[in-house]
């Protein structure tokens, strides 16, 4: 009752699972890209032993690997799967860590946000000279362009969230979401020492 | 007013160290650091050349093989072969002396070759093989040696993740890279094995003596899981070498081939198969973002002419050209103790690279040259990479770990000599590529 005046906004929760909707539905996006590029290079060597062409599929693979390198930042982010030196950082803890970590917060979101204000002025000088793609197949160059707009805009706003996260007193994403394990090994390992994944012969190995 | 190069060079390197050291993420301090030269010390319109650089590195069909390599790793780390290759190999393996201590190394060569990566190969075959090393009796110290040291041979060994990002950096055709990683990949393994041979000879407490003879039929019979594994490293480097398919379409043919694999093993499922694409999402999201860091800081650099200066004020010194070597065979296994390979890799090639080919060598050689650097620097004592992989798993302290492997990270210095000395290791096989025609 005593919230009253927060039920006109929407509420965190509400909140929360939209932006995780959103992290996760645009990694799901660049993973289908990724699906994409194996289907059409395998129809690509299919086509040339069948003696047919499949036309611009070279262009479309590699505007595929723009989409699927820049949509999953955030999602890539938050799972702690960008690397990073924490050698140092890690010695801290309490209040010092949350004081550092908002500022190396602050340092990436002044990065990743002008990545993504280049990435737009690229964009919207494509589309201002009506730049066209040159190859076999011709369309305005800004549309697989925008995929980095996007993906590093994403990665903006999953930064905001920790830094707001942060400064509410919670636990940053990257921090909360893995062990030691996940940083020393950010590839297969990671996904391995995840506790919901049930693999019942290695729990007692599992962290490190 | 415009400060000399040589300033510029080290104002720039200790914003790097500053925004590494911080904790900054590597791709983000690659992107800072090209940000601050552009924008502090040329007239560039930084927010101009950002974007384009990042673009022009990105949309490349070569880099596409990078996602799809990863991606057939990520099926086959799910796909159970670690038990394969266990029992699969001992029976071949078995009267060498030393015994099932050669199934670390080989097992570690074969689920290198397919999923591409140091620490998950040593997680993995370690995960396996270790307890049951440990419980038949063997030396715990030369166990865990010989899982820390052929470990790293994920990095050399095709399709190696690293090599393509190497290749992508540096310009080298990635086919003729996989091809000149292939003779040093099993030079080391012959190392290896060469090494625990000769031990067993003179320490016969490391290895318990059993002897079990099968029949071939029997062999056969143990091994015959192994023979997809095989079948598919095969195709994937025998397409390459072939000229049947480039590198891109071989990484194709190779997520088909493991998702058939799997199928066969009964651990294929529509969640395995999600998981495993996502997995692979992350893993290429990170390493495309810093090569988009890389790309940019590339970019910035040339414009305050670093590179040129250095190259320039080296081959102004006549340096020696194996004192050179050796200088950046120190600084990268030193650099080994705060990063992982890929981010070694990236983030000194816009230096050294200028540097390396100034001194008259050649960019394929040395890819393979530092990509077994690399290799030493994973499991430089006591801070090394995949030794922290092996504390989890055996739950040892780090410098006993780091003392079992010892021999191993001596034995890769010694590959790394060889190679050195004789570049024909790596080069010769990529030369009669060139030659077939």
């Amino acid at each position: 009752m005593a919230r009253k005046s927060l039920n006109k906004k929407p509420s965190r929760s509400q909140m929360r699972k939209a932006l995780d909707c959103l992290y996760l539905v645009s990694a799901s996006v660049g993973a289908a890209f990724i699906l994409g590029i194996g289907v059409l290079i395998t129809l690509q060597v299919a086509g040339r032993n069948l003696g047919l062409q499949v036309k611009g599929a070279d262009d479309l693979t590699a505007w595929s690997v723009v989409a699927a390198g820049f949509l999953p930042l955030a999602h890539t982010y938050r799972r702690n799967s960008h690397i990073r030196v924490t050698l140092l950082i890690e010695r801290f803890s309490g209040n010092v860590r949350r004081v550092l970590e908002l500022t190396v917060l602050s340092a990436a979101l002044f990065f990743v946000g002008f990545l993504s204000f280049s990435a737009f002025d690229m964009v919207w000088d494509s589309l201002r000279f009506k730049d066209l793609s040159q190859g076999l197949i011709v369309i305005p160059i800004w549309i697989p362009q925008v995929s980095i707009g996007i993906g590093t805009l994403i990665l903006v706003i999953a930064i905001i969230d920790d830094i707001v996260a942060s400064l509410l007193g919670g636990e940053v994403s990257y921090v909360s979401s893995a062990g030691s394990l996940h940083e020393a090994a950010p590839s297969l390992l990671a996904e391995n020492s995840d506790l919901r994944d049930p693999r019942p012969t290695n729990e007692s190995n599992r962290n490190l | 007013m415009a400060l000399e190069t040589a300033e510029i060079a080290v104002v720039l390197l200790f914003v790097m160290l500053l925004f590494l050291g911080s904790g900054l993420w590597i791709a983000l301090s690659l992107l800072g650091v090209g940000w601050v030269g552009l924008t502090f010390f040329t007239s560039v319109p930084v927010e101009k050349a950002m974007a384009t650089s990042i673009w022009q590195t990105n949309a490349s069909w070569t880099l596409a093989a990078l996602p799809l390599f990863i991606w057939m790793g990520e099926i086959l780390f799910r796909a159970r072969l670690s038990e394969v290759l266990f029992s699969g190999l001992s029976p071949w393996l078995g009267w060498l002396p030393g015994r099932l201590l050669h199934v670390n190394v080989v097992g570690c060569g074969i689920f290198a070759a397919v999923c591409g990566s140091s620490a998950a190969t040593t997680a993995t075959i370690g995960r396996m093989a270790l307890p049951e090393l440990l419980s038949r009796g063997y030396d715990r110290s030369t166990a865990v040696g010989s899982l820390a040291g052929s470990g790293t041979l994920g990095l050399l060994i095709p399709p190696s993740i690293i090599i393509i990002v190497y290749g992508v950096t540096a310009d080298v055709s990635i086919v003729r890279l996989f091809l000149a990683g292939l003779l040093p990949g099993i030079m080391i393994m012959a190392l290896f094995m060469g090494y625990i041979v000769i031990l067993a000879q003179f320490r016969k407490d490391i290895a318990p003596n059993e002897i079990k003879s099968t029949s071939l039929l029997e062999k056969l019979q143990l091994s015959k899981g192994l023979l997809p594994v095989i079948l598919l490293i095969g195709c994937v480097i025998g397409s390459i070498y072939s000229g049947i398919a480039t590198a891109t379409e071989a990484a194709a043919g190779g997520v088909i081939g493991a998702l058939l694999l799997s199928a066969f093993t009964r651990s294929l499922s529509s969640r395995m198969f999600v998981e495993s694409l996502l997995a692979a999402t992350r893993l290429s999201c990170m390493i495309f973002f810093i090569l988009s860091g890389a790309a940019f800081l590339t970019t910035s650099l040339a414009y305050t002419g670093i590179p040129a200066a250095l190259a320039g004020w080296v081959a102004e010194r006549n340096l020696n050209p194996y004192a050179l070597m050796a200088a950046l065979c120190l600084f990268y296994v030193l650099l080994g103790c705060f990063i992982e390979g890929i981010s070694m890799i990236v983030l000194t090639a816009t230096v050294v690279l200028p540097l390396v080919q100034q001194a008259g060598f050649d960019l394929l050689w040395f890819g393979i040259f530092i990509i077994m650097v690399v290799e030493t620097a994973q499991i430089t004592p006591p801070l090394g990479f995949n030794l922290f992989v092996i504390q989890g798993l055996t739950g040892q302290n780090i410098f006993r770990v780091a003392g079992s492997t010892l021999p191993f990270f001596l034995l890769l210095l010694v590959g790394t000599v060889l190679i050195t000395i004789f570049p024909e290791i790596a080069t010769w096989l990529p030369s009669t590529w060139d030659n077939r025609g």
